[in-house]
């Protein structure tokens, strides 16, 4: 095994294969603890039950993390440890756009705070420029030597990264690393990967960047804490990128644990457009019968005539082509759409399709509510008080109207039968934001 | 508890018919519609030698080719076809990222399978075994896990071979031509014996493994997978 390489990983070894001495830069641990009913995998953290978890022979595997490789008590953990040795580049930023005034205040209390050991919460609005205000902080960190990763719980979102950062920073060497993804792992400075990828890590990165933190599958999930802390230098700093921060990163910032900049405001710096609620009586039955609620037909309509595309929410998979029917009908013809979610098998193709325009519409679930831009839209959330939708969701979803300077803003109606708690503090956020955007405005000028 | 396939939340709707059988609730670990998708990948008709899923009862032609080289036919029988997605992906999670749990998803069923086609009065079982490098690698012999608390017996052990390829990534052709990979441990035997494998690809392995029980006593060797 070439150590050089593994600089900064946790690596699964055989017991039997290769006798491995701790030295000064490697350590060795016991992969899986056995406790009386239980054991619990050092690799992620996770309890499992004996029964579960048992191999013949009284040796036992941690099921939780298999997809990365399994680990069980015929193993060790070696730690090799991370010794910042990177090749020096000449030009390490290659990016010559620019920062308004309100992002370049941001990138720099990021650029102040690389180096030391704290956290860091960006928390700038959808459509605020979150990436292009990273990559001066980013250069800074290379400069001093550092080892940066960027991770995000979705894998869409490290696709859409990792393109963007090879064109900014093109000499550095770097790694995309996701489940799904071919690339063999090798030593590099900069990474960018799934948050389950931080597992294979230990004590690896001075400058960890979690992007959309708040996105599903982590909401309120331990996992994440544990692979941040284990993937991230003891000396390291923190910084979670998030447009809509959820209860436990609220709290935390309440409690001062947490330093935080914040852009209210998006890149063209208009408002953000607010949710307007239409209250129904049972829009489902209605399309169960084959028909539209009056107040839904009433926008479709209106969308229509303005010539504008849109996409509409529903809460559940199941409930795609039914509604897609019922829309359709209600449409002239010649206008264009289609369903959309997460297993479908033509997911991408329907996504360009809509950014070609060659649809007109996409009826989806949450997998479109965050990392798509679509510019000039309107969009409508049929049962928008359906618990599946989080607060965070809604003001994501909401996020998607009003992207461009040539329309920053647009209808965004939530179809709701019930009032409820989450559809009222996703309004209250826009709000909040909003106002906070204004004296940010009036301030300025 | 969730389907182990799918990963959804496995539903258990009580009905009164259930509840006054007083039966005891016998839980899956894989969800219903995944057992519906796991049946349509069921061997109906199959080749007598191999139970190689055909629509004739006839043998095929590889079943042909080993009468020809004067072997015995094994009788084969299999559950599942091997050429499938969802067999696939079990065989991946079970025997390649060594998830040994998921042996549970089939115990039962391949227990039946095995003692309705070969009783256990009259027949004894002979898993294919596994080398030392996997033994210690995986920690798991695959087919001794899949016929959960079958009694069996031990009478054939892998060679220390030096390691070239594992089966599984060799072409077809590679595999008809490996060597006898088993040597025999036990004692003489006597009576019918069942070779017991996860799958059947090219019928190479178990007829070496027949060979030597024939040769060692046995009276007829007959042979069940998962698999084919």
């Amino acid at each position: 095994m070439d150590f050089n390489e593994m600089v900064g990983r946790l690596v699964v070894v055989d017991k039997s294969e290769e006798k491995i001495m701790s030295s000064d830069n490697i350590e060795i641990y016991q992969a899986i603890k056995v406790f009386k009913n239980k054991i619990k995998c050092n690799r992620c953290g996770k309890v499992t039950t004996k029964e579960r978890a048992k191999l013949p022979y009284d040796n036992y595997y941690c099921p939780k993390c298999i997809v990365l490789g399994r680990v069980s008590t015929l193993n060790n953990l070696v730690h090799v440890i991370e010794d910042n040795h990177f090749n020096k580049v000449d030009e390490i930023l290659t990016w010559d756009g620019k920062l308004s005034k309100f992002q370049e205040v941001c990138s720099n209390e990021l650029i102040n705070i690389i180096g030391k050991n704290t956290e860091h919460l960006l928390w700038a609005v959808t459509g605020a420029g979150k990436t292009e205000m990273l990559f001066k902080p980013i250069a800074e960190a290379l400069r001093k030597k550092f080892r940066v990763a960027i991770a995000s719980p979705r894998v869409d979102v490290c696709n859409e990264l990792y393109p963007r950062l090879d064109k900014a920073f093109k000499e550095i060497d770097k790694i995309l690393l996701h489940g799904r993804s071919e690339e063999v792992y090798r030593y590099t400075q900069l990474v960018v990967c799934t948050t389950h990828q931080l597992l294979k890590f230990k004590e690896a990165f001075d400058v960890l960047i979690i992007d959309e933190v708040d996105a599903f599958p982590y909401v309120n999930n331990k996992e994440l804490l544990f692979a941040t802390k284990q993937a991230i230098k003891k000396t390291g700093t923190l910084i979670y990128l998030t447009a809509t921060p959820s209860n436990e990163l609220a709290k935390k910032i309440k409690r001062g644990n947490i330093s935080i900049s914040y852009l209210p405001m998006r890149f063209h710096q208009n408002a953000l457009p607010t949710i307007k609620v239409e209250f129904t009586n049972n829009w489902w039955g209605f399309i169960l019968q084959g028909k539209l609620d009056t107040k839904i037909k009433k926008y479709l309509k209106k969308w229509e005539q303005n010539g504008k595309q849109f996409l509409v929410f529903v809460p559940h998979v199941a409930m795609l082509n039914k509604v897609r029917e019922v829309i359709k009908a209600v449409l002239a013809s010649k206008i264009k759409g289609d369903t959309v979610h997460a297993a479908d098998e033509y997911r991408i193709e329907k996504v360009q399709k809509m950014r070609n325009k060659e649809y007109t519409y996409l009826i989806t679930t949450t997998i479109l509510e965050r990392g798509v831009t679509f510019p000039e839209i309107d969009l409508l959330v049929l049962g928008a008080d359906n618990s599946v939708f989080s607060t965070s969701a809604l003001v994501q979803i909401a996020g998607r109207v009003g992207r461009s300077v040539s329309r920053p803003d647009g209808d965004v109606i939530f179809i709701c039968d019930r009032y409820t708690r989450k559809v009222k503090d996703a309004q209250k956020q826009i709000e909040f934001l909003n106002k906070k955007a204004k004296k940010l405005r009036e301030g300025i000028s | 508890m969730n389907c182990l396939l799918c990963n959804n939340t496995i539903d258990f709707k009580l009905n009164i018919k259930w509840i006054l059988s007083l039966e005891k609730y016998k839980r899956d670990n894989v969800c219903k519609r995944c057992r519906e998708e796991l049946g349509k990948c069921k061997i109906d008709n199959a080749c007598e030698g191999c139970g190689r899923e055909q629509k004739k009862l006839l043998l095929c032609n590889d079943c042909i080719k080993w009468k020809n080289n004067n072997k015995i036919l094994l009788n084969n029988k299999s559950i599942y076809t091997y050429d499938n997605l969802i067999i696939k992906k079990y065989f991946e999670r079970y025997k390649f990222m060594g998830d040994y749990y998921w042996r549970k998803i089939f115990n039962i069923e391949f227990k039946n399978f095995i003692t309705n086609n070969y009783p256990s009065k009259d027949w004894i079982y002979i898993p294919i075994p596994v080398d030392e490098y996997t033994m210690q690698h995986r920690g798991f012999n695959q087919v001794e896990g899949l016929i959960g608390d079958l009694p069996y017996s031990r009478v054939l052990k892998m060679k220390k071979l030096k390691r070239d390829k594992k089966q599984s990534e060799k072409s077809r052709s590679e595999r008809l031509k490996t060597q006898q990979p088993f040597e025999y441990i036990g004692d003489k035997l006597q009576g019918n014996y069942v070779i017991i494998d996860d799958v059947y690809t090219t019928g190479r392995t178990l007829y070496y493994a027949q060979e030597l029980l024939l040769k060692n006593g046995a009276s007829r060797v007959c042979s069940v997978t998962l698999a084919r």
